[in-house]
């Protein structure tokens, strides 16, 4: 099963400047597991304590997984994922 | 204004800050106004002036947000490209005009701390903060300092108060601006005199009129040539005085007080000692000197200092040499907001003795940084220094009481490891050890940057880059006598030479911190890492640029102001300046301007006359008739500039013009406060 | 440099002031290639405080879309402070991760009166910009 995310630009430097990727995976944990075997550190750029980093905002499709089933929620191959900064400050 | 030439290809430090400059419409501060646009001009900061203001002081707004660009062309440079095809600067409406980026650093300074509409000129302020009295201390009266002393240094607090808020809000602190004045720059100078004299044990009670000039250095021969003698060990004196003719005991008693300078400014040397030089030519004492290891400098005129090869060089590159610059790094940022003294978080490592770097490490612990003082095991010996306070010298104290001292023996491998250790956390690490040494010890420039390439180096010399060339101590006193200094001040004094008082220590400490906060601020700005050089000589220059013929042309001609001439002399000391009996002390009288004079007729009685001779002994008949105070009320609301002359130090925290800038406990010796006055609102006052 | 048109300037200021005393944020996009602030983009505070502001996720996952759609990037972010000075502080550093991006703080304090200041960030060190506020951005016959 193949699906697409979008790959900001501040980790496109981990990504050979790719700006979406085609990977497989049933979750988004798996997902990440997946691009991480392919594109060393890219993982603890987006997950930290075993949650969606803080600096993170992960959507699949229109939705922030942080009210979906975070790292576990489920993508099927016609969803698209998109890696966001989150923007925010004091 | 045009810009000064400078000697060196590469940019001055501070280019694209500006300053602008709103003088008081009667002030006659041109002194400080002059050796404020001379620094500024060094530093390459831009020069504007502003309508007249009614104060009796100058206003200044220092803006460096033009030169903010320079940290950016590492940053990115794809940018610019696009930015440079971008023109047409927005007009928007002086009302509208939003504060965009950074609004401007302010600072009013004024001659009195407590009274902005009074005003004073150079002899007024050295008459009211007890300078006079000082100085005149060798003089056996009290003298003017015929220099723009504390307009110098007034100007020189000035620009690094302004330098030191900008690193401020560049780091989040935000600090609309601050207020200065002359009386508390010129009690700085004389700070440690003032501790001395107000010591709950023991103070000192020297005044001018007890001291005997005829005692004090600097020396005479036969053949008519001034000089100063120096040495910091009692081996070569003794070995001096017996060469010619002086015997153990009265070399030792002349050793005590020749080391008393430095400390006290005076130096009662036993009539013998002076006497057996006079009998001597110049180079017969010289090669006395040369065979006993004492150092000797004729007193030499402004005129031979101006002839040097190296004068001109210094008089253009400025007090201060900025070099082995390096860049590549951004600054470290904090976000402090809360606090309110401009370089806190700024550490600094002082590794000073004596006077001068430890007065700059001071001025940088006033302006907020934490200064760590590295001093030899057991401490420094002049913490020993009486009169002391709960086991501290206060002249010690004065200098160094907001420093947090670390004994370390810089000698041994183990010592110079701890300046390391230090030198990692640290912004600045400051010296004045004697030329080579750092290089001895491996604490160089070059070495502190591999442990620390954000690290702003500073030396505090005697001759900067004749330190090498000169085989002589780099001394306040030799600096005095080599400069011109000592010259121009003889000339305005009963006796020729030098002032005991430390003229450059003091200045030259100054100027140093001023040199490390401008360093700071371009580090700040453009992430370019500096080291900086000063020294007592370079500070001379600074002390007497307006002496300069062809630099006074250069000034006057760039001046936008209608001023004919930069202050000269007669300018420092205006029309009448002179030092007058009252019933109960002396008054100096300074009459600015010529259109001044019927108003100083009226309120003295005199009558009208053009004969200034007849004048001044008119005016002798009358002030003697009533107190200084009475005087200083009488004048109070005029043109005419008058102050008590301050010969009793330990009144200084009594009198109503200088209590506000002094800290007096009733069991302790009185402080100087910080010059710097940081306001908490952007408002003007 | 910030160079930036003078009416975006003041719609900062604006909506920092409509939203004071809860932290205002936004975006001003403009193209890849020239990176010159064009499209004012307002965005909701999530968190809707008074010291801190977040992007609300969903439109701004609605804005990057359109801002790919036309290829844009966020040429500058902005956010109110309503109580401190216009300085990046710990927060602001820390999720400050696009060294490309001038980040501008508008404040809103009494003793601020609307001062804007704006920032590079790289690594949470900061380095303050100059802002050129211009008419038009009118490319220079050669």
């Amino acid at each position: 099963m193949s699906v697409t995310i979008n790959i900001p630009a501040i980790l496109q430097n981990l990504t050979h400047n790719k700006k979406s990727i085609k990977t497989t995976g049933s979750s988004i944990a798996e997902i990440i597991n997946t691009i991480e075997a392919e594109y060393p550190g890219f993982r603890d750029r987006v997950i930290a304590d075993g949650k969606v980093h803080r600096f993170m905002n992960i959507y699949v499709n229109d939705d922030d997984i942080r009210f979906l089933n975070n790292l576990d929620t489920k993508v099927s191959s016609s969803d698209s994922i998109t890696i966001l900064p989150a923007v925010a400050g004091g | 204004m045009n810009s000064i030439k400078k000697s060196s290809s590469c940019s001055p430090l501070l280019s694209g800050c500006e300053l602008s400059i709103a003088a008081g419409s009667f002030s006659p501060l041109s002194a400080l106004r002059q050796s404020l646009i001379y620094q500024s001009e060094l530093l390459g900061i831009r020069l504007s002036e502003q309508p007249e203001i009614a104060c009796s002081g100058l206003q200044l707004n220092f803006q460096y947000s033009n030169a903010l660009d320079k940290n950016l062309s590492t940053f990115d440079n794809n940018l610019n490209t696009f930015d440079k095809r971008i023109q047409k600067p927005i007009e928007l409406n002086q009302k509208e005009k939003l504060k965009q980026g950074i609004s401007q650093v302010k600072a009013t300074i004024t001659p009195w701390q407590n009274d902005s509409q009074r005003i004073a000129d150079e002899s007024i302020m050295q008459a009211a903060c007890g300078m006079m009295s000082v100085h005149g201390r060798a003089q056996g009266q009290v003298q003017a300092l015929g220099l723009p002393y504390i307009s110098t240094l007034t100007a020189c607090f000035a620009l690094q108060g302004l330098l030191a808020t900008s690193v401020a809000r560049l780091r989040g602190v935000e600090l609309p601006g601050f207020n200065l004045s002359m009386m508390t720059a010129g009690l700085m100078a004389v700070g440690q005199y003032i501790a001395g004299a107000t010591a709950s044990e023991d103070a000192e009670c020297i005044f001018p009129s007890h001291c005997i000039a005829e005692e004090q250095p600097p020396f005479i021969s036969a053949d008519g040539v001034i000089f100063e003698l120096e040495t910091l060990s009692p081996g070569p004196w003794k070995a001096f005085w017996q060469r010619v003719g002086i015997g153990g005991v009265l070399a030792g008693k002349g050793w005590k007080a020749f080391l008393m300078r430095y400390a006290k400014a005076i130096s009662p040397l036993p009539r013998e000692m002076k006497l057996a030089l006079s009998k001597l030519t110049y180079d017969e004492i010289k090669r006395v000197c040369e065979e006993t290891g004492v150092a000797i400098c004729p007193v030499r005129s402004l005129q031979q200092r101006h002839q040097d090869t190296d004068f001109n060089g210094v008089l253009q590159q400025g007090p201060w040499l900025f070099n082995e610059t390096s860049t590549g790094f951004l600054p470290a940022s904090a976000c402090l907001s809360g606090h309110h003294l401009p370089l806190h978080g700024i550490v600094v490592v002082e590794a000073c003795r004596r006077i001068q770097g430890p007065m700059a490490g001071h001025l940088l612990s006033l302006l907020g940084a934490k200064v760590i003082r590295v001093e030899l095991p057991g401490g420094d010996p002049l913490r020993g220094m009486l009169p002391a306070e709960a086991g501290v010298s206060v002249r010690f104290d004065a200098l160094n009481r907001f420093k947090q001292p670390v004994e370390i023996d810089i000698k041994s491998a183990d010592g110079q490891e701890a300046i390391k250790s230090l030198i990692q956390s640290a912004d600045v690490f400051l010296h004045n050890w004697a030329p080579g040494k750092a290089a001895e010890y491996s604490l160089d420039s070059a070495d502190l940057r591999k442990i620390n390439p954000q690290l702003i180096y500073a030396y505090a010399g005697g001759w900067g880059e004749l330190d090498t060339q000169l085989q002589l101590p780099g001394t306040d006193f030799m600096v005095q006598a080599y400069s011109g200094v000592a010259e121009s001040v003889g000339r305005h004094s009963t006796k020729p030479g030098g002032s005991l008082f430390t003229v450059l220590d003091i200045l030259g400490g100054a100027v140093s911190s001023q040199g490390i906060v401008a360093a700071l601020l371009s580090r700040q700005l453009s992430g370019d890492v500096t080291r900086v050089d000063t020294s007592l000589l370079g500070t001379a220059s600074l002390l007497t640029f307006n002496h300069n013929q062809s630099l006074k042309n250069l000034l006057t001609k760039s001046s936008k102001q209608n001023e004919s001439c930069l202050s000269d002399e007669s300018e420092l000391f205006g029309k009448f300046n002179a030092i007058y009996s009252t019933t109960d002390g002396e008054l100096v009288l300074s009459c600015v301007t010529e259109k001044n004079m019927e108003e100083l007729f009226e309120l003295t009685g005199i009558f009208s006359t053009t004969d200034s001779i007849q004048v001044m002994h008119c005016l002798k008949e009358r002030i003697i008739k009533k107190s200084a105070r009475e005087w200083v009320n009488i004048f109070a609301n005029s043109s005419i500039a008058v102050a008590e002359v301050v010969v009793d130090l330990a009144k200084l925290a009594s009198l109503p013009e200088s209590s506000d800038c002094l800290s007096s406990h009733p069991d302790s010796y009185v402080r100087v406060m910080s010059p710097w006055r940081m306001r908490s609102t952007s408002d003007d006052e | 440099m910030l160079t930036i048109l003078g009416h975006l300037v003041e719609s900062m200021v604006q909506q920092a002031h409509k939203d004071h005393p809860v932290e205002t944020c936004g975006m001003i996009a403009g193209s890849l290639e020239n990176r010159l602030p064009q499209r004012f983009i307002p965005m909701v505070n999530k968190a809707k405080s008074t010291d801190f502001f977040e992007f609300e996720p969903k439109q701004y996952l609605q804005v990057w879309r359109e801002m790919e759609q036309r290829n844009e990037v966020p040429v500058v972010i902005f956010h109110s402070h309503t109580q401190s000075i216009a300085f990046p502080g710990r927060a602001d550093r820390e999720f400050a991760l696009d060294p490309n991006i001038h980040y501008v703080i508008i404040s809103t304090t009494s003793e601020q009166k609307n001062c804007v200041r704006s920032f590079r960030i790289c690594n949470a060190e900061v380095i303050e910009e100059r802002i050129k506020a211009v008419a038009s951005y009118l490319p220079v016959l050669a």
